[in-house]
């Protein structure tokens, strides 16, 4: 995991890494290289790859703002944490999308509340899975798909880019698919909750509307709990 | 001599039963007039009267009675026309009579009540409950047609259910009566059974009677909650306007010491001074300015609960993403936000912690609104799955959650409430 600060106040940069280095030997992570910058162009011409930015808006130069939409286009996973010292209401003014916002002074306590909320939102983006179809061995990643229906012999993964077959049973489907990410509402769909558009007590809409897994009645109640801790996890 | 006192008393638990039905009616559909301390005496009067006039043993004059007598009860004690009082005493009579004639079919003899006999065995007896059970229960019907009280709504969805009571009552009686006609059943078992059809009608009576005062408690206790809600809402207001009041004394106290510094500065020719804190006045204004959405509604609630969470030294932060509050009524945002932040703050202020964050944002799949509040919390707040509350008066507890649950079950949404111990925080998702 790489992250980044990027304010114009060396003070700020190294109170927020300190804050960041105690809280990553606390929960036992080692392996975390944190990178600093004192302004948006150097950020922009390291061409580090990074998975969570502190990015500081006020800066002088290259606007924050403009810095983190080339950031986020460059790499749509970027989770950036916007550092201000104005209360006024920014994420109008915001043309990307931030995934939390910090005010200074910063709050020791937020900050890591924060950060424990931007690693899991990290973790749960990287996870992939090897997938063995008639076309061969393909390995996925999980965010990509939206719902596994088991039809009579046969797995269908709906996915971002197609439709995969597999002969692989629901019980392995199961075992494979990360509990945070997935959930069973039938005993021949498994969705994906990052795709759910709308539910109700028979059936999930996934996709805008495009797929459609049948939901049991028994399972509602699970299913919007662990949907709506999905939910909080990642937003 | 015997039959006379069986009669009499007879006749006395009948009309008995027969003014309680009268009486249940009118009070489900009219209200009372001012007179109400003379109804004791009147209804006593009247039904005496008719009492004494069932001696004489004739039908129609039975009838007559009847129906004059519930004519000026509804007249004198509630609040309905002549006209009005016609109407229902004749349906209260006429409908005493179809009840009665109902039972024909079930055999040949003669029914008790205004087509009266002398023969009091127990089939008189089973036969009176049976037609005072149905009277009760066509009249309760029509009650709860012509109820104009708002309490209407409130009882209709347990009223059908509660019918059943009566209704297999009747069905119970006719069952046993056709039994003892048909087996013959005399003597003491006979008057043993209409016993027991007896207590069961007075039963089903007193059923209705403890369901109306029931729900008249709980409208009752309704109504107070709301009243007492309202005071506090009142005095929240005052202190907030109060609060608002000295704020504003402050900023013109400071705004005055800020002028006569300028014109100080003005008088000593230190024009480049008065430019200079002139700046810092305007970028000290600019850092103090509290927007956290652009919803005018929430942008209020946020700012009186920061506030009150700064001078009760918990820390407070929102995060409102742009555009989510837009399909909100500002009611519902009050609703929902207001009561949201109060059970928050009520748990953080008493934690060690003492922080709030609260958070609204668009979820990217089906365009669904997310609102997440976390507050410390030192105690684990659900006890065997249920939500307790800590709060001091128990009556009014659990009113918030209620009225969020409200808000979210109008926008179809769904919520979420749990305590993650490990980092002692309370969280609420809802998803609308």
């Amino acid at each position: 995991m790489v992250m980044a600060i990027c304010d114009d106040d060396p003070v700020s940069i190294k109170s927020i890494k300190e804050y960041i280095s105690r809280y990553l030997k606390r929960v036992g992570v080692n392996e975390c290289r944190i990178l600093e910058f004192n302004n948006g162009e150097d950020l922009l011409r390291s061409g580090n790859e990074m998975d969570i930015l502190f990015l500081d808006i006020e800066m002088p130069g290259a606007s924050g703002i403009k810095v983190g939409k080339r950031l986020k286009e460059k790499n749509p996973d970027l989770i950036i944490i916007i550092v201000t010292s104005y209360n006024e209401y920014l994420d109008d003014a915001m043309s990307f999308q931030v995934f939390r916002y910090l005010t200074k002074p910063i709050d020791n306590k937020r900050l890591l509340r924060n950060l424990r909320d931007a690693i899991k939102a990290f973790n749960d983006k990287d996870e992939r899975i090897a997938v063995e179809s008639d076309d061969g061995m393909i390995v996925l990643q999980m965010k990509n798909i939206i719902m596994l229906e088991q039809q009579t012999r046969i797995s269908l993964l709906y996915t971002t880019k197609g439709v995969l077959l597999s002969n692989k049973t629901m019980k392995y489907w199961v075992e494979k698919l990360n509990e945070g990410r997935f959930f069973q509402t039938h005993r021949n769909y498994i969705i994906n909750l990052e795709y759910v558009s709308s539910f109700n007590h028979s059936e999930v809409l996934l996709d805008d509307g495009n797929h459609v897994a049948y939901l049991t009645r028994r399972r509602y109640k699970s299913f919007k709990e662990t949907y709506l801790l999905y939910l909080e996890g990642t937003h | 001599m015997g039959a006379i006192i069986v009669f009499a008393l007879f006749q006395g638990v009948i009309l008995i039963i027969e003014g309680v039905i009268v009486y249940n009616y009118c009070e489900e559909v009219f209200l009372r007039r001012d007179r109400w301390h003379f109804s004791k005496g009147i209804w006593m009067a009247l039904y005496t009267a008719i009492y004494g006039l069932s001696f004489c043993g004739v039908s129609w004059v039975n009838i007559v009675g009847f129906l004059i007598a519930n004519f000026l009860i509804i007249l004198l004690l509630y609040n309905v026309s002549i006209q009005g009082a016609i109407l229902n005493s004749f349906m209260l009579t006429a409908i005493m009579c179809l009840c009665e004639m109902a039972l024909i079919p079930l055999q040949s003899i003669e029914v008790a009540g205004f087509l009266q006999t002398r023969e009091y065995e127990g089939i008189t007896i089973m036969l009176a409950a049976i037609s005072k059970l149905l009277y009760f229960l066509v009249v309760r019907v029509m009650a709860s047609f012509f109820s104009q009280k708002n309490e209407k709504e409130i009882k209709e969805k347990h009223f059908y259910l509660i019918s059943l009571v009566p209704a297999l009552s009747i069905m119970l009686f006719c069952v046993m009566l056709v039994i003892c006609i048909r087996f013959n059943i005399s003597g003491l078992y006979q008057i043993a059974l209409s016993g027991c059809f007896l207590a069961i009608l007075v039963v089903n009576l007193i059923v209705f009677w403890e369901y109306g005062r029931i729900q008249k408690d709980a409208v009752e206790k309704s109504e107070m909650q709301i009243m007492i809600q309202k005071q506090k809402d009142d005095e929240a207001y005052f202190q907030l306007l109060f609060r608002q009041d000295q704020m504003q004394k402050v900023a013109i106290h400071d705004f005055k010491k800020h002028l006569m510094y300028i014109k100080e500065l003005y008088v000593r020719n230190e024009g480049d001074e008065v430019g200079q804190y002139v700046d810092n006045l305007n970028l000290q204004l600019e850092r103090s300015s509290t927007h956290f959405s652009d919803n005018a509604v929430l942008d209020l609630i946020l700012n009186h609960y920061k506030e009150i969470s700064s001078e009760k030294d918990v820390s407070f932060a929102a995060d409102i993403r742009f555009g989510t509050m837009d399909d909100f009524s500002g009611d519902s945002i009050t609703s929902l936000f207001g009561n949201l932040l109060e059970n928050a703050l009520f748990s953080a202020e008493k934690s060690t912690e003492r922080y709030i964050d609260i958070s609204a944002c668009k979820v990217e799949n089906g365009g669904a609104i997310l609102i997440k509040a976390i507050n410390s919390c030192d105690d684990n707040p659900f006890m065997n799955g249920e939500l307790r509350s800590s709060k001091k008066d128990p009556g009014i507890h659990g009113y918030g959650i209620k009225s969020i649950k409200q808000v979210v079950e109008k926008h179809k949404g769904a919520i979420e409430m749990y305590y993650n111990s490990d980092f002692r925080e309370f969280h609420t998702v809802i998803r609308m």
